[in-house]
């Protein structure tokens, strides 16, 4: 066998292991994050640990598990800090970069042990939306930069002051669903404190052009339209709410009182 | 195999020796020390009792010593320690008795009579007297009522004490007034004679030699004088260790309050106890770090205690 | 021999024999379980009441002759495992590997992130398959019934709302039944008494009639009450009577619109100072609350559940709140014909409580019981979820319930008419809130409750040493707790968060955001207000 020849195995055999190392990398990410969505954080992590420090997706991926491991310390929330920032620095525009981008901001604002640091936070969302306004992790850290916006302790600004301000933005927030959320945040806050139900009531409805998803969460909120149109003198609103609550929640607690409504809104029974 | 003695030292280095006692070690490490390993370590958390602890340091320690419900559960223990030691004394009474019957068939008699309640667990125990503590149907209600004591209890309330416990109407709610969950649980177990306790004593008293009481008759002595002088100084071993069980006992103990009042102490939280605010807290409230630290705190109470009880309780033989 | 070494061959030898025994009973188990072709189902509870041990062996019956219609040898078996214990079964179960295919399940409280029963939202992913991707098909065992074709979650009363983890984000467990509260009564003794008349439906009439029972008991020498309570029993009548008294005003104090009262909407109103303990609502549902109490047998607050059972059957009092599980027990206990009805709330137009109502109670948002999840990586899981679509379906659950007397899960099935009087009323108003709203609130509820009792003609002193005791400060406790948990389980659903992105960026991200989002937002408008409040001095964090 010559030298040449045995060189080229040695080549061959190396690459061969390298790209083994790469597929075992990619189906990493996949399985880390399979047992992610079991709650087995632990064997998430240990999974993500073999994984090669080049693969980007099983790194992003075992530093998102790392914030849920059992025993949560600071240390641990450091650890997934420094690997995101690593990821961001090697490159902050692919996938990677930006998901990462967006826990960093996660982290600042919920995980870390020595509390929330909102300034910090609301800079990495606003900086993240404005470089890929049409990433919808972008997107979804815009909606908590309004979040924080809107119950900064530390702002002097009453409510309705901060809601204007907000309004006036205008996002362009396309992934639909997103959209969707921001319009309920504002709802939301429109209605603590009474700021202006007719207000809350709009972004309900525009919210309620994509849909809540979740079956009990829209139960509550086509009670809400339905109470909040009726409160607010639109009465066809109110009469289409009802009747979408008493289609489709009939056994619902509130039924009867919102039977009442549409009697109440239609004394005949006849339609708006 | 032939027994082979060995130095200390030598004994230090034979691996066969460990080999023999590396199973129990094993167990108790496993079952006794690792929980309580754990308990310390789960103390500096902050953890629902899940998968999930988040690391908050001293900061369930600190809530600790600012809990008033568990400052005022340390009075309430404390009360029922020196309670729990008085009532000791039924005990050492009933031993000496039994140690005086001159007949040995006799004795070997009252010895199986006290054997034989132990059979019940401590759990029923508890039911049964929750069945007599019951206002309508329990014994004790009925008793008083029958010997006049109720009443006595009413003229007592009305014109000395002005609790309103006792009501000519209605009858005495033994667990649904704050005023009377001390002594309701300080008369649970009436007439307070342990079979394990007496045991113990007559253990001690049986080890007293039969020359002693024979020197004390030529003395003179009485009855009475027999066990101030001889009998109790005589036991004295037997009675420390009896006041530590006791201590730790209460201490540690909350089924008995559990069961008769509920997790959250009874009325008034009266009969809120260190051990019962510690099952609280993990299995109500889900702060079982809390819980954990209060654990903590409990054994460094208890180990204080058995230190000084050791150190300074010294029995003159 | 002599009498000691016969003595000790006679206890060596019970000690042998017993062993024999033991290991007999285990073999004979393990050879069961190894006959060839026999597929075992096995599923546990915790439900010791009387009748349901017994219906559970007849719809196994009834599902292994199903079975071998088809060609199956299957044998179901049944594990009831004590109440208190079963937290403790049920750990060691999951984490040897050893559980049954099928496990009761209950319902996770809020309070403490933990359900009665040792559920935790990390057990349940760990160890529960998700049946979401069954859910919206229709149950097979449904054809030829009225529910044929109708997906399987709508075919529950509650739509499987109970069902679903809302922090999974799945379906995890098949309920079988639902409950209402009623009160029992003795039906001959009531006869002795009122003669033909029905039992009272409304407050009025309701406390007439304990006056009636009380003074023909002292007539007669006889010690009879008119309710047997207990902690347990009590609050199921006081609670639903209270709780009327609270529906005008939880509906003032529900800021967000969704018509039901939210408990941290609730206790941040109080710390507004929109509502104290001496509220008209509050002190007209304490004073009713003493009034109900007063009919109740003397010290009822410190007995529990047994006990007042033993009153009631005793025949020592007339009438028991008890829920509907608990129908079957009480027949079978009772040596009396025993009547049911619907608990005499206030009507609207009472002079003294009916200014606080709507109406009468809804019972629409009772919700299921007696859910059952299948293990994750069981053996023969497809059988073991078949035999759940066979518990759930129209005949399963109608035969569970004739036999249980328990009330079905299921829509349209045809209940016993002893249990007509058990199904729920959905006409009526949502009854708004209670004292005890979180850990803290509840606990000084219940440690000053005896109050109440001492001193009964007025609510004043409870109210006195309630507020005197700091419930300010226990409401802040509470919501601080609930806020740290939600802010807890939101962190959590980002490692989720991200996964789902990953894997499929479909509907469960987008539900999970949506989830995460308003609970996020209640978080920090509850934060956000408890900071306002106390930075103004009213209170103390």
């Amino acid at each position: 066998m010559s030298m040449q020849f045995l060189r080229w195995l040695i080549v061959a055999w190396v690459a061969a292991g390298g790209c083994r190392e790469a597929f075992a990398g990619g189906e990493a990410a996949t399985e880390v994050w399979s047992l992610d969505t079991m709650y087995r954080f632990s064997e998430a992590y240990q999974r993500a640990l073999a994984a090669p420090l080049e693969d980007r997706a099983a790194q992003y991926a075992k530093a998102v598990t790392i914030l849920n491991l059992p025993t949560k310390t600071q240390s641990n929330i450091n650890d997934a800090a420094n690997i995101l920032t690593a990821l961001v620095t090697a490159d902050a525009d692919d996938e990677v970069g930006v998901c990462a981008q967006y826990f960093l901001g996660r982290i600042a604002q919920a995980h870390n042990l020595d509390g929330a640091n909102f300034p910090k936070a609301r800079e990495l969302f606003r900086k993240l939306y404005r470089a890929h306004p049409g990433h919808s992790l972008a997107q979804l850290g815009y909606v908590q930069w309004v979040l924080m916006e809107l119950y900064d302790k530390q702002s002097a600004d009453p409510l309705a002051a901060r809601l204007r301000r907000l309004e006036a933005e205008q996002p362009a927030l396309a992934d639909r669903e997103v959209w969707k959320n921001y319009h309920l945040v504002m709802g939301q806050a429109y209605m603590t404190g009474d700021v202006s139900k007719p207000r809350a009531l709009e972004h309900y409805l525009l919210a309620d052009q994509v849909g809540m998803i979740r079956w009990r969460g829209r139960s509550d909120f086509y009670a809400v339209i339905a109470s909040l149109a009726r409160e607010t003198g639109r009465r066809e609103v109110a009469v289409e709410y009802c009747r979408k609550f008493l289609r489709d929640y009939p056994r619902d607690q509130r039924s009867h009182i919102i039977r009442q409504f549409l009697n109440e809104l239609q004394p005949n029974g006849t339609p708006p | 195999m032939a027994a082979v003695s060995m130095s200390g030292r030598r004994a230090l280095y034979n691996w066969r020796i460990y080999l023999y006692v590396l199973p129990s070690l094993g167990l108790i490490l496993t079952f006794c020390y690792f929980p309580a390993i754990s308990a310390v370590v789960r103390s500096f958390f902050e953890w629902q009792g899940g998968d999930y602890m988040q690391f908050i340091g001293w900061e369930n320690y600190t809530n600790a010593f600012n809990d008033p419900v568990l400052r005022s559960s340390f009075v309430t223990i404390s009360v029922l320690i020196v309670a729990g030691i008085i009532k000791m004394v039924p005990s050492i009474l009933l031993a000496v008795l039994i140690h005086r019957i001159a007949s040995d068939r006799w004795q070997y008699w009252y010895r199986v009579l006290l054997i034989i309640p132990m059979v019940v667990p401590d759990l029923v125990n508890i039911f049964i007297w929750k069945f007599f503590f019951d206002p309508n149907l329990g014994l004790i209600n009925a008793s008083f009522d029958l010997f006049g004591i109720k009443s006595a209890l009413v003229w007592l309330d009305q014109h000395v004490l002005h609790w309103s416990a006792f009501r000519p109407d209605s009858p005495i709610s033994w667990l649904n007034e704050p005023r009377l969950i001390i002594p309701s649980l300080i008369f649970w177990g009436f007439p307070w004679i342990g079979a394990m306790s007496v045991y113990i004593f007559l253990a001690g008293l049986q080890s007293i030699g039969a020359e002693v009481y024979e020197a004390a008759e030529l003395d003179g002595a009485s009855s009475w004088q027999k066990f101030t002088k001889i009998e109790f100084p005589l036991i004295m071993t037997q009675v420390r260790l009896n006041v530590i069980l006791v201590v730790i006992g209460t201490l540690q103990g909350y089924g008995l309050q559990y069961l008769l009042l509920g997790p959250a102490g009874g009325p008034a939280g009266r009969g809120m106890v260190p051990g019962l605010w510690m099952f609280n807290r993990a299995f109500i409230a889900g702060q079982f770090g809390y819980a954990c630290a209060i654990g903590m705190m409990l054994f460094l109470i208890i180990a204080v205690l058995t230190y000084f009880n050791n150190k300074y309780i010294r029995v003159e033989k | 021999m002599n009498r000691d070494k016969i003595l000790n061959t006679i206890g060596f030898s019970l000690l042998g024999l017993c062993f024999l025994f033991a290991l007999w009973n285990v073999a004979f188990r393990t050879v069961r379980e190894l006959e060839p072709g026999v597929v075992t189902i096995r599923f546990a509870h915790w439900q010791l009441e009387g009748g349901l041990r017994s219906t559970f062996d007849i719809l196994s019956r009834e599902y292994e002759k199903i079975c071998a219609a088809r060609g199956l040898k299957v044998r179901v078996e049944q594990q009831a495992i004590p109440e208190r214990v079963f937290p403790n079964w049920l750990v060691t179960q999951l984490v040897g590997g050893k559980a049954p295919q099928i496990i009761a399940i209950d319902n996770i409280t809020s309070g403490s992130g933990m359900s009665p029963k040792g559920m935790t939202t990390d057990r349940i992913a760990r160890y529960f398959e998700a049946i979401s991707a069954r859910v919206h098909e229709p149950n097979p065992y449904n054809i030829g019934t009225p529910l044929e074709g109708v997906p399987w979650c709508d075919t529950f009363v509650d739509g499987m709302s109970r069902s679903y983890d809302s922090n999974l984000l799945d379906y995890y467990s098949v309920p079988l039944s639902m409950y209402t509260f009623r009160l029992f009564y003795n039906k001959p003794l009531y006869r002795e008494i009122f003669g033909d008349a029905p039992p009272p439906t409304e407050y009025r009439e309701f406390l007439k009639a304990c006056a009636t029972i009380t003074a023909y008991g002292r007539a007669r020498g006889l010690n009879l009450v008119p309710i047997a309570g207990s902690k347990y029993n009590a609050p199921m009548l006081t609670d639903y009577f209270a709780g009327t008294q609270t529906q005008k005003l939880g509906r003032r104090l529900n800021r967000f619109n969704t018509l039901v009262s939210n408990d941290s909407e609730v206790m941040l109103a109080y710390l507004r100072g929109e509502w104290n303990v001496r509220s008209p609502e509050i002190t007209a549902s304490l004073r009713l609350l003493q009034s109900i109490n007063r009919n109740f047998q003397p010290g009822f607050q410190q007995v529990d559940r047994d006990s007042a059972t033993f009153y009631f059957v005793q025949e020592r009092c007339v009438f028991v709140s008890a829920g509907s599980w608990d129908n079957t027990s009480l027949r079978i206990q009772a040596p009396f014909d025993l009547g049911v009805c619907h608990i005499p709330v206030p009507a609207v137009s009472d002079p003294d409580y009916g200014r606080f109502m709507y109406g009468p109670p809804t019972e629409a948002a009772n919700g299921t019981a007696l859910a059952f999840g299948l293990v994750r990586g069981a053996a023969r899981s497809d059988l073991a979820l078949d035999f759940l679509h066979y518990l759930s379906s129209y005949h399963g659950n109608a035969l569970f319930s004739k036999h249980s007397g328990w009330l079905p899960s299921v829509i349209k099935v045809p209940v016993d008419e002893t249990l007509e009087v058990f199904e729920p009323v959905i006409d009526g108003y949502p009854n708004a809130f209670g004292l005890g709203m979180g850990t803290e609130t509840s606990r000084l509820r219940d440690n000053d409750y005896y109050l109440l009792q001492a001193f009964p003609d007025s609510p004043q002193k409870f109210q006195d040493v309630f507020e005197r005791n700091g419930y300010g400060k226990a409401c802040i406790g509470d919501l601080t707790s609930w806020q740290t948990r939600v802010l807890r389980i939101v962190t959590r659903q980002d490692t989720l968060l991200a996964a789902y992105y990953e894997r499929s960026r479909d509907r469960k991200f987008y539900e999970l955001i949506e989830q995460q989002i308003q609970q996020e937002q209640s978080a920090y408008m509850v934060d956000s207000e408890l900071s306002t409040l106390t930075k103004e001095n009213q209170w103390q964090r």
